[in-house]
């Protein structure tokens, strides 16, 4: 393996690593705004997964706005990401509706799986963790781009 | 003997004399305080992005190691480290308004890097007065200054209909938002510059401290200074750049809780500071009626004991007049002394039902602190890890 292969496959591993840190900051966000909505449980955090009942009772039309633009997973996206940064605000980020998302990916509904993604039988921890994301992401272009990483990740498993 | 006659007039007729002063001061008002309102100043020029620098408050310290013994009593410490969180928040949010800054937040630790951290330590709180002691430093651990701030409420501030316009105390938040817009305005561009490279440089030493750690370096006062500049197209700077935006995400997140806590809070907080108001007024008027009541009786009692020695009558009659009107004055101080007792007590009642509604969101408001903090810690972790291993792969060593 060259020095640039190497290089490539950590940073395979970085990006994906982030795009597991991009679901857990949209995950928390969505609880902090249930929480004043009221519509948050938090004897439900007690049984290691806080996130699940929030997402069961999420509405996208009144939460989570503009989170499509959220910086890219990949390396190349520093342009987006000084937009996403700059924009950081919550409520005020990103210009696209809700409605423009569902057109863009719609292979997946919230918490649900992609056909050809199998059931996770094999997962390792990482992979797991893009899966949980994933299944927990409300934001189509997002979880399409989680749904991608979970692929890319488990074909370099299956190659590695 | 017309001395001595003398002599006992000298002694008797002022304290008579200061009795009478003190019994008609009973129930006058004594006490002036301002409210002074400080509006809000904001920077009214734009300033150049490059120059804008990210302002952090810390949650406040509770002053609770500081108490004497009535404060214990009256202080509860949930109530005081909800207000910790709450305080700080408004501040954060009077900051925000300034115009003055980049992003203002309300951080857990100063180990977040920012620009300019803002600490404090709550000296007094109650619906009366509100007294913080402010820090502000640097990223680069320089102390900028210190300052006490101290701040009245106006009883109008708890009038139904202007209670939800603004804080009782946001003239005291205004004060120090203003004092910190005053500072940045004196500060040079370059330094301002030069602090956000302190701050970039901060966070890639945190994540590659292989590939940063000679670019800063510690004065003999323990402040940072750049040592040197990496290169704009540095490949690692580049991928600590995208972790930073990640960093920005997270504290947004936090600021997120904090504001969500602040929103739960506020009505259950102003309520109490309101009646706390009005137990804190009442108690004290009550307290300072008692101490001059007592005090004129037992002026008058000494008065009138000094008096019944007299050779003359009348004053041994007025002696007379005197200790009973001393007894009755005493007795009347301290029946408002128990008075204003009921009031310090009704004051400890409306902190426990305070406490009682506020416990639970300030342990949820920490879990979820920790636990976010904690999770984020540990995915820095595995980048820093993986940063590691790309920087010696770049450099051929794997």
């Amino acid at each position: 393996m060259t020095s640039e292969e190497v290089i490539g496959a950590l940073d395979t591993e970085l990006d994906e690593s982030i795009a597991v840190f991009d679901g857990m900051i949209l995950d928390e966000r969505a609880k902090a705004e249930a929480i004043v909505a009221g519509s948050y449980d938090p004897a439900g955090g007690d049984d290691g997964d806080p996130g699940e009942i929030l997402f069961e009772e999420g509405d996208l039309e009144e939460g989570l706005p503009g989170y499509g633009d959220f910086p890219e997973s990949d390396s190349e996206s520093s342009e987006a990401s000084d937009s996403s940064a700059d924009n950081a605000d919550a409520g005020e980020v990103g210009g696209s509706t809700p409605s423009d998302q569902d057109t863009i990916g719609d292979s997946s509904t919230a918490g649900g799986i992609p056909e050809d993604i199998n059931d996770g039988s094999d997962d390792d921890i990482v992979a797991r963790q893009i899966r949980e994301a994933a299944q927990k992401e409300q934001d189509p272009v997002l979880r399409e781009k989680l749904w991608d990483e979970y692929r890319k990740y488990k074909n370099q498993q299956r190659g590695g | 003997m017309n001395a001595r006659l003398y002599n006992t007039h000298l002694l008797w007729l002022p304290l008579l004399l200061c009795s009478l002063l003190l019994l008609s001061g009973c129930n006058s008002p004594i006490t002036v305080k301002s409210t002074t309102y400080t509006p809000l100043s904001t920077q009214t020029t734009m300033l150049p992005e490059a120059e804008l620098l990210d302002l952090g408050v810390l949650t406040f310290d509770p002053g609770l190691d500081d108490l004497d013994d009535d404060e214990e009593a009256s202080i509860l410490p949930e109530v005081r480290k909800a207000e910790a969180h709450y305080l700080a928040n408004q501040l954060t949010l009077t900051i925000q308004d300034s115009a003055a800054w980049g992003a203002v937040r309300l951080l857990p630790s100063a180990d977040v890097i920012t620009d300019i951290y803002v600490s404090g330590t709550i000296k007094h709180s109650d619906g009366e007065m509100l007294e913080l002691d402010i820090a502000v430093a640097d990223t680069s651990g320089r102390a900028v200054y210190t300052k006490t701030y101290k701040g009245l409420a106006s009883k109008y501030a708890y009038e139904r209909r202007r209670k939800l316009q603004r804080d009782p105390f946001q003239g005291l938040f205004n004060q120090i938002a203003n004092d910190l817009l005053i500072w940045r305005q004196k500060l040079a561009a370059k330094e301002a510059i030069n602090l956000r490279t302190v701050s970039s440089l901060r966070f890639a030493r945190q994540f590659s401290p292989e590939a940063f750690s000679e670019h800063l370096q510690s004065n003999r006062k323990g402040q940072l200074t750049v040592a040197r500049l990496p290169a704009i197209d540095d490949p690692i700077l580049q991928r600590v750049q995208s972790m930073r935006e990640r960093d920005y995400l997270y504290i947004d997140t936090i600021q997120e809780y904090y504001d969500a806590f602040s929103r739960q809070m506020s009505e259950p907080y102003q309520t109490w500071r309101a009646e706390s108001y009005d137990e804190v007024m009442a108690a004290r008027d009550l307290k300072r009626q008692s101490l001059q009541r007592t005090t004129g009786g037992v002026i008058a009692i000494l008065a009138g004991i000094a008096a019944s020695g007299s050779n003359s009558g009348a004053a041994r009659a007025g002696g007379a007049v005197a200790i009973g009107s001393g007894a009755l004055l005493v007795k009347s101080g301290l029946g408002k002394k128990a008075e204003a007792q009921i009031h310090i007590e009704a004051l400890a009642e409306l902190g426990q039902s305070l406490e009682a509604e506020v416990e639970p969101r300030v342990i949820e408001l920490e879990d979820q602190t920790v636990t976010l903090t904690g999770n984020v810690q540990m995915q820095y972790q595995q980048w820093q890890a993986l940063l590691q291993k790309i920087y010696r792969a770049e450099r051929g060593e794997i």
